[in-house]
Parts: structure tokens; C-alpha cells; sequence
């Protein structure tokens, strides 16, 4: 079809589908808000213990009060102020993870892509191998051998995520190296490294913003689910999970400790989800390569 | 016109699409007529247009950024853009159909040839289910794809480029269509089956006596298959001529650059004629004759006021302000 | 102008293994793309290659710039055999030979302003500093006809013919005297084409270079070109001058695609006189791969093989009826 009745229907299927997300993007606003100015913001330190008020309902049940609006835990500490400090724990480590196993993904998939032959088929192998391993058992032995922490966490996740980026990674390098410019610079003389860098590399950056936006998302709940387990981070750090883990015993009567965090990640899961498939419709690589 | 009969009538047609930038005039007020058993070709280059005038006449505009929002298209007399989707579904693959451009995406490549020669009878005519296997033999015996009763089980991937393409004109014929729309038919062949296919179009068309629309950006295959030319340039048609005056007597400054601007085998020159500039921008064209910026001979009004159509013959039409005055004496 | 060969091409071949099986892939066989071809390009000449789809042109641009490795036989670009290059001698080949390719919306990275696309070989090849490298970039988009007040722009924002424009100023920045052209036109429309051929062909005059172009399109490889070869399944059938070439052609395939190239006028009349397609080039027919086509087709063209000969000087022919 003629190009400029292309991009004409091209522009306009995209806008009906790309309503800008207020809510995601809202979600994720007050998520960010609270983990930078999580400190000021929050009404108590996050091992503060209030020990005349341990167990305290919400403001709105009967026994709560407007000192701890989201109640306290049996130690007497403010769930609302452990919630709003805990969300640094988890968009850190969520963050670190994606920085561990996203440098390796992409460095190995762009060799892999890129090179092809028995690089790319060694390492697709290695791929197959590390996506057999069980993820609960392996997890388990790392924390074995390093002790439960936030930092096991990190190891484990970082270096079991990488298979997925590099399969995606490898996908888009194939079909980006089929395109002219990349025989071009071949042509110009510019070396491997080079056109990996400078020709490939920047024209996968909208694929890997939207894996890692929708990446974030996961990840909260997987090492929010670590911690659940007690394989993550350890008391007294207010982690998500790990509240939800404390609040557990309790749940019978005092059910705003576990319901609460889980909210709180439910929220910023979605925020991250809704954003990460609105960035997928705006930046869709396909339709900006034509 | 030529034909006391007319099959199809375009009257005043716009096709806009709304986008983040604006309205994209992607057809722009075009009239034109279509005579029983007729080949014209309505050449354009590439965003002139001519594509989605085919698709505005097949009422497959791309919703919902576009739409034909002025204009009447009358088939046998019936304005189709009046017509409900129910309606319209009768009539395409009935009465008008299409053969687009590539052939390996036309067809499905997961499902065989006889499948979906067979799909073109069952929505149209649930009668004939128990001979459909020899009906679709008989459509590839039509556009000789050589051993029809074997090749009828294949699918597509194991067709070549030309026998997918004759597979789909056979497609397109074989309900007896009044009119048929070629976008660009042969564009995707190579020169040697190119030639075969626009044979076997030249031949079903005498044999069915359809009419048919052929767009193309090439006019070498305009002069051998058409019998009367249409030229769009950014949206708009420019020039209506029977083929043998456009190559011989084009008149608007447009044609007359198009057709001197094609290599002609064995006509070496050192240059090539060439129309310099690009063609403008359909977000907002520029009022005035659209080509009047890449015109050797615009004058003052050709950027002010879009030229009337004029006839220099009968069956000769060209909106160029060189030709108004002479039109109007 | 000298008679000095530019490029020679000695007996190319280029062999693609296929394969065939899921687990235990094994060779079943080859696809000949490029079988045993040979022809020079003297300095300043243009030699044009037709043929159809499958027939090995792209092959050949791609062994010729140093791409693909050949099978056998040689390249010799200016002396040096273009197969036999590499690290450093290759880098060095690579300001020699420059390519523009067919389709200008992939042959421009989408994420470069095309100053630094029509720059980036300069800076590969570290020739002059960062300003010289720049205001040369803009002296090339000039050259070419874009505005240099538009090389902070990146590629969507041009046309094709624009697009071919600026390939063509990046092909040009390392003052290469090998300019190899695959299909430079054929993506553009009509009043495109025809500026983008006149560009090529000043462009040819004024830095005296040397193209090989390969097109479907005989009308634009005839327009351009001093020589012509007619590819067919890999092997070169016909080799000849251009002017040569239509007035005289003598396989019976280069007449076939003569008669069947589409004439802007209605009153020459095409004919379609080849029957059938292409055979496949995985398992082409014996003897003379176009005896099956072919309507002069005598009984030994199906087993015997048959060499070039020269008919009339510069003009070479593959067929037996020429062969005496």
C-alpha cells in the first residue's frame, strides 16, 4: 500500500489504542513518590515501636485512631509508615535484579544474534539449560550457601532472568541484521563491535524500555514472594513480603498486617503492568523501523 | 462516455483519514466512469492515491481513521456507499472483486489452494457444494496453471510467485465479476511471468467481458493491457485520456514529465527527463493545482485557484489551467 | 578515458549448502546462486546485470564488496583479490568499494540524524578531524541535492527519493572510485527514478567512477550502463555492450526479456514468449540450464554444458547456436 496511506492508518489504530494510562501512570507516580520522599513523608521510622498501641486496628475500626491510620503490628509498629519505607526495598531490588541478569541477557544476546553460527548455537544451549533448572530449589540452595538477605535475593534472580532477555534480545538483533543498514556499515568498514553498539543496540532500547517496565512489576511479586518464604529479606526491614510473612500468625484478628502490603503490591504491579503495555503499543518497534 | 453503458461511476468522491496531525486528503474529489468490458488504468505514484480509491470503491477504507465522507460511487446505478456491511459483502467477490499486489500474502498460506478457491464459491452460492473440487479444477484450468487436478490439493508455499497470482485472478473471475480491481497485479513478478500474466488478464478479460480497474505505477503496463488511462497526483485525478492519446498527446504538464521520464529500451539519452521536487504534503496541500510547485510552465493563477476539468475531446479530460482557457472558448 | 580493468571477476562461484532435518541437519545438496561467472569492468565503465529473481545478481554484489566469501574463483578489485583480504587490507578495500542498496527505507539506520549516517565511514576510517568530518558530511548532502540545513533530521523524515539521496551521499564520503548498485531504483517511483539515475550518472562523471549496477529492470540498466550481462540461474548467458545488447541480441533468453519488458506505448506489443518459470536453482536442468524454456532448443542442449564465445568483439554468448 502507498506509504503515506500506510502511516496514515498506522497513526490512527495506534492513537484508539494508546489512551494514555492515567491510572498506571498514577499508580506508579504515588509509588515513586513515597520511595523518595518515603522518609519525610511517613508518619514513624519503620522500627519505631509504639508499645502502648501494639495490635491497633484502622482508623476506621473501632480501637483505631488517626495516630496509626492503617493500624500497627504487635510490636506496636505503624503499618502505613513500614508500607511507604518498604516500598524502597522493593523497586531496589527489583532494580538491581534487572540490572544483574538485563546486563547479561542483552550482552549475550546481541552475540549471540549478531554472530551467529556456533556462538549463538552454544549459547542458546546454555539458555535451554539455565530455563531446566527449578527455580524453587535452586533459589533455596542459593540462600543456603549465602544466607537468606536481600542480596541472596539478588543473586539468585540476577543470574536465573537472563535466559528470556537474551532469546528477546537475539530475536530483534536477527532481524535487525538482516535490514540494509546493517550490510552498509559493514560495507563502510565499521567493526563488529561497532555495529553492534552503535547500529543494533540503539534500535532495540524501545524493546527493552517496555521488558523492563513490564519486568518490574513481576519482579515485585517474586521477591516480595522470596521473602513471603523467609529466603529473602530479613527482619527488621520492612519488605512487602516479609510483612505479609510477619502478619501471617495474626491473620485471624488482626487482618490490616498482611492485607495492607498486599495491596500496596498489587497497586504498584498494576501501575507497572498498565504502563508497560501502553509503552508497548506507543513505542512498537515494528512500526517505527518502516 | 464511450460506452452507452456504464458499470461504474465516481462522482465527486473524498476519502479523508484523520490522524494525530491532522486530515490526510488521501482522495480528494474524484470523478470517473467505467464502461462495460473496459480496461482502464488509473496510474499515480506512490501516496497519489490510487490505492485507496480502490479500496473507497471496494468500501474497505481502513476504519476508523478513514472514511469516504463526500461523493457518490455508482455500480449499475446503486450508490454503494449507501450500502450496509451486509450488502456490500454480497457484492465484493460477486460482482466487484480484487487482486492485490503480492501474491504470497494474498493467499493463506496454511490452507490449500482448494480450500480457498472453494471459499469463493460457498459465500456465494451454498448450491454447488458437492462439484466444488472439480469447479475449483476449472479455474485453474482457466488461468492455465499447469496440471490443475494435482496441483489443486497443494498449498500455496509450493506455488511459485507467477501460478499464486494466476491462482488469484482465477479467484477474482470466477463468479463472473462485472468489475475487476488489479492493484498492481504484476509489480511483484519478474519481468518474463509478468508479461504471461498480464496476457492471461488480457485474455480472461476478453473471455468474461469484465471490466477492469488496473492500478499500477508503471506505465509500460498500462500501454499494453488498458484501453483508456486515469492519472492521479496527490489525490486528485489530473488527466483522463483513451490510452493512445495519453502516450502520443498527453497534455497535462504532469503526464507529459511522467511518460518522458521512463528509460525506454533502446532510446539511449544521456539524461533522463526528470520532474524535480517531491510531491506535496496531503495534510495540507497546497491550494491551487497540486503539481503548480513542480510545474515548468505554473503561472500565477495555478497556485491560487485547482483548475477546472476540461474536455479537449471527447473522451479526453485534464485539469490543467494551461487548457482552461482554450476549454472554456 | 583508460582502458586500465577496474574489477575482474575470474570463474565466481558461490555455493549455498542445503540442509535439511530438524535434529541431525545434514547437506542434502546446493544451490548454485553464482555458478562459474566472468567478466571485467574497465575504469569508468558501468556494467549492468539483469536478471530475474533467484538468479544470483545479489550474490554476485555481495562477493564482489567483500560480503561473502566465494566458493572459488577470484575477485581481482584493482589488483587485489577481494576473497584473499582481511583485518587491515580489508578496512583498506572498504574506501575503494561503496554499495546503495535497493530499499531506502532499511538501508538507513532509523536512530541516526543523517549527518552522522552519511558521516559514520569517515569516522570509521578516522579521515580528518570531527569538523572537517562534519562540514564534509554537509558538503555531500549538498552534493546530492538535500538541504544541509536538514542533517540533524533522522531518516523518517525523508521521502525515498531523499532517502536514495543520502545513501548515495554516504556511499560517496570515502571517495570510493567502486560504486556497486543493487536495484538503486527500483523501490522509487517514475519521476524519482529519473532523478535518481541523472545523480548517478553526473555523480559517475564527475568523480570518474566505476559502477556495477544490477537491476530487473533492463530500461534502467540499458539507460545507464556501457555493458550489460544477462543472468540466468547463476551463469551469465550474454555479455555485451549495451547498445550491442538491443540491437543484437543473441541468446534466446536476453530476446525473451527484450520482448517481455513492458513498452510506455501502446503501440508495441509485448509478448510473452517464454512459457513456464524458473526452475529451482537447488536442482537446475542439465546441459544448458534454459533448454526447458527455451523455443530454439535442440537435442544436445539438454546434456552438453557450453562456454562463452565471442561473437562480435566485447559481445559473448552461452548458446549452443552460437557456438560454432
Amino acid at each position: 500500500m502507498d506509504t503515506l496511506e500506510a502511516e496514515g492508518s498506522v497513526e490512527a489504530k495506534s492513537r484508539a489504542r494508546n489512551r494514555i494510562p492515567y491510572i498506571g501512570l498514577g499508580f506508579i507516580s504515588i509509588f515513586l513518590f513515597v520511595v523518595i520522599f518515603g522518609q519525610w513523608v511517613a508518619p514513624y521510622d519503620y522500627d519505631y515501636w509504639d508499645m502502648a498501641n501494639i495490635t491497633q486496628p484502622p482508623v476506621w475500626l473501632e480501637g483505631g485512631s488517626w495516630e496509626h491510620i492503617l493500624g500497627t503490628d504487635p510490636l506496636g509498629r505503624d503499618v502505613l509508615s513500614r508500607i511507604i519505607h518498604g516500598s524502597r526495598y522493593s523497586l531496589a531490588i527489583a532494580l538491581s535484579c534487572i540490572a544483574v541478569y538485563g546486563t547479561i541477557g542483552i550482552i549475550l544476546g546481541l552475540i549471540s544474534g549478531f554472530l551467529g553460527g556456533n556462538v549463538d548455537m552454544g549459547i542458546m544451549r546454555l539458555c535451554d539449560l539455565w530455563m531446566g533448572l527449578p527455580p524453587i530449589i535452586t533459589a533455596i540452595l542459593v540462600v543456603s550457601v549465602m544466607g537468606p538477605s536481600s542480596l541472596a535475593i539478588i543473586v539468585y534472580i540476577g543470574l536465573s532472568g537472563w535466559p528470556g532477555y537474551t532469546r528477546i534480545v537475539r530475536g530483534e538483533t536477527m532481524s535487525l541484521a538482516q535490514n540494509d543498514f546493517i550490510r552498509l556499515a559493514r560495507v563502510a568498514g565499521c567493526s563488529k563491535f561497532r555495529i553492534i553498539t552503535s547500529h543494533i543496540f540503539p534500535n532495540i532500547v524501545n524493546t527493552l524500555t517496555i521488558l523492563i517496565t513490564l519486568d518490574i512489576g513481576g519482579l515485585i511479586i517474586l521477591t516480595a514472594t522470596l521473602s513471603f518464604l523467609g529466603l529473602g529479606t530479613q527482619p527488621p526491614s520492612p519488605d512487602w513480603g516479609l510483612m505479609m510473612n510477619e502478619g501471617r500468625q495474626y491473620i485471624t484478628y488482626a487482618w490490616w498486617l498482611i492485607v495492607f502490603p498486599g495491596v500496596a503490591i498489587m497497586f504498584a504491579v498494576l501501575g507497572f503492568n498498565l504502563v508497560g503495555d501502553w509503552l508497548r503499543d506507543v513505542l512498537d518497534p515494528k512500526q517505527k523501523l518502516r | 462516455m464511450q460506452t452507452s453503458e456504464n458499470i461504474l461511476e465516481l462522482k465527486g468522491v473524498k476519502t479523508y483519514f484523520s490522524t494525530t496531525k491532522g486530515v490526510v486528503k488521501a482522495v480528494d474529489d474524484i470523478s470517473f466512469s467505467i464502461g462495460r468490458g473496459e480496461i482502464v488504468g488509473l496510474v499515480g505514484e506512490s501516496g497519489s492515491g490510487k490505492s485507496m480509491t480502490s479500496l473507497s470503491i471496494m468500501g474497505l477504507v481502513p476504519q476508523p481513521a478513514g472514511k469516504t465522507v463526500a461523493g457518490e460511487i455508482l455500480f449499475h446505478g446503486e450508490d454503494l456507499l449507501k450500502k450496509n456491511d451486509e450488502q456490500m459483502r454480497q457484492i465484493r467477490g460477486d460482482k466487484i472483486s480484487m487482486i492485490l499486489q503480492d501474491p504470497m500474502v494474498s493467499l493463506n498460506q496454511i490452507l490449500s489452494v482448494k480450500y480457498q478457491i472453494g471459499e469463493v464459491f460457498r459465500y456465494h452460492d451454498k448450491s454447488i457444494l458437492g462439484s466444488l473440487k472439480e469447479m475449483c479444477i476449472g479455474v485453474l484450468k482457466k488461468v492455465k496453471v499447469p496440471s490443475p487436478e494435482l496441483r489443486v490439493n497443494d498449498y500455496p508455499f509450493q506455488f511459485s510467485g507467477g501460478m499464486c497470482q494466476r491462482t488469484i485472478i482465477g479467484m477474482g473471475i470466477a463468479n463472473g465479476p462485472d468489475l475487476l480491481i488489479a492493484d498492481e497485479p504484476t509489480t511483484a513478478l519478474d519481468v518474463t511471468i509478468q508479461a504471461q500474466v498480464l496476457q492471461l488478464m488480457k485474455q480472461v478479460q476478453e473471455e468474461t467481458n469484465a471490466a477492469i480497474l488496473m492500478i499500477t505505477h508503471d506505465l509500460g503496463t498500462v500501454a499494453q493491457l488498458c484501453t483508456r488511462v486515469l492519472v492521479m497526483y496527490a489525490g486528485r485525478i489530473i488527466e483522463k485520456a483513451p490510452v493512445n492519446t495519453f502516450y502520443k498527446n498527453p497534455s497535462h504538464p504532469y503526464a507529459i514529465g511522467l511518460i518522458k521520464s521512463v528509460p525506454v529500451l533502446g532510446r539511449k539519452s544521456d539524461r533522463l527527463y526528470s520532474i524535480e521536487g517531491q510531491p506535496p504534503n496531503l495534510l495540507n496541500p497546497p491550494t491551487g493545482c497540486r503539481f503548480a510547485a513542480r510545474c515548468e510552465q505554473a503561472m500565477p493563477i495555478c497556485t491560487q485557484e485547482y483548475p477546472p476539468e476540461v474536455s479537449l475531446e471527447a473522451d479526453h479530460q485534464v485539469s490543467c489551467w494551461l487548457f482552461a482557457e482554450k476549454g472554456e472558448q | 578515458m583508460t582502458k586500465e580493468i577496474s574489477i575482474e571477476v575470474k570463474g565466481l562461484s558461490k555455493h549455498f549448502p542445503v540442509t535439511s532435518g530438524v535434529i541431525f541437519s545434514k547437506t542434502v545438496g546446493v544451490v548454485k546462486a553464482v555458478d562459474n561467472i566472468s567478466f571485467s569492468i574497465n575504469h569508468g565503465e558501468t556494467l549492468g546485470i539483469v536478471g530475474e529473481s533467484g538468479c544470483g545478481k545479489s550474490t554476485t554484489a555481495n562477493l564482489v564488496l567483500g560480503l561473502d566469501k566465494p566458493t572459488s574463483g577470484q575477485i581481482i578489485v584493482q589488483g587485489e583479490d577481494v576473497a584473499k583480504l582481511k583485518g587491515e587490507s580489508l578496512f583498506k578495500f572498504r574506501r575503494k568499494v561503496q554499495a546503495v542498496f535497493q530499499d531506502p527505507f532499511r538501508s538507513l539506520n532509523p536512530r541516526k540524524k543523517i549527518r552522522h549516517i552519511v558521516s559514520e565511514p569517515l569516522m570509521v576510517h578516522k579521515v580528518g578531524s570531527s569538523w572537517q568530518i562534519k562540514q564534509k558530511a554537509l558538503e555531500l548532502l549538498e552534493l546530492v541535492g538535500i538541504n544541509p540545513q536538514r542533517a540533524d533530521l533522522y531518516p523518517h523524515e525523508f521521502s525515498g527519493g531523499q532517502r536514495q539521496r543520502i545513501a548515495i551521499a554516504r556511499a560517496l564520503s570515502l571517495n570510493p572510485s567502486i560504486i556497486i548498485l543493487d536495484e538503486p531504483v527500483s523501490a522509487l517511483d517514475v519521476s524519482i527514478q529519473a532523478q535518481i539515475l541523472n545523480l548517478l550518472m553526473d555523480l559517475r562523471e564527475k568523480f570518474s567512477l566505476t559502477f556495477l549496477i544490477i537491476s530487473h529492470d533492463l530500461a534502467v540498466v540499458e539507460h545507464v550502463s556501457t555493458h550489460i550481462g544477462v543472468m540466468y540461474l547463476g551463469r551469465i548467458v550474454e555479455l555485451s555492450p549495451a547498445a550491442e545488447l538491443y540491437k543484437n541480441p543473441l541468446h534466446p533468453y536476453t530476446r525473451a526479456l527484450l520482448a517481455a519488458s513492458p513498452v510506455a506505448d501502446p503501440d508495441v506489443k509485448l509478448k510473452a514468449v517464454l512459457e513456464g518459470e524458473v526452475p529451482s536453482p537447488m536442482n537446475p536442468p542439465t546441459g544448458c540450464t534454459f533448454h526447458p524454456r527455451c523455443p530454439d532448443c535442440k537435442p544436445e542442449c539438454k546434456s552438453r554444458e557450453h562456454k562463452m564465445h565471442e561473437i562480435t568483439p566485447g559481445h559473448f554468448v552461452s548458446c549452443l547456436n552460437f557456438s560454432s
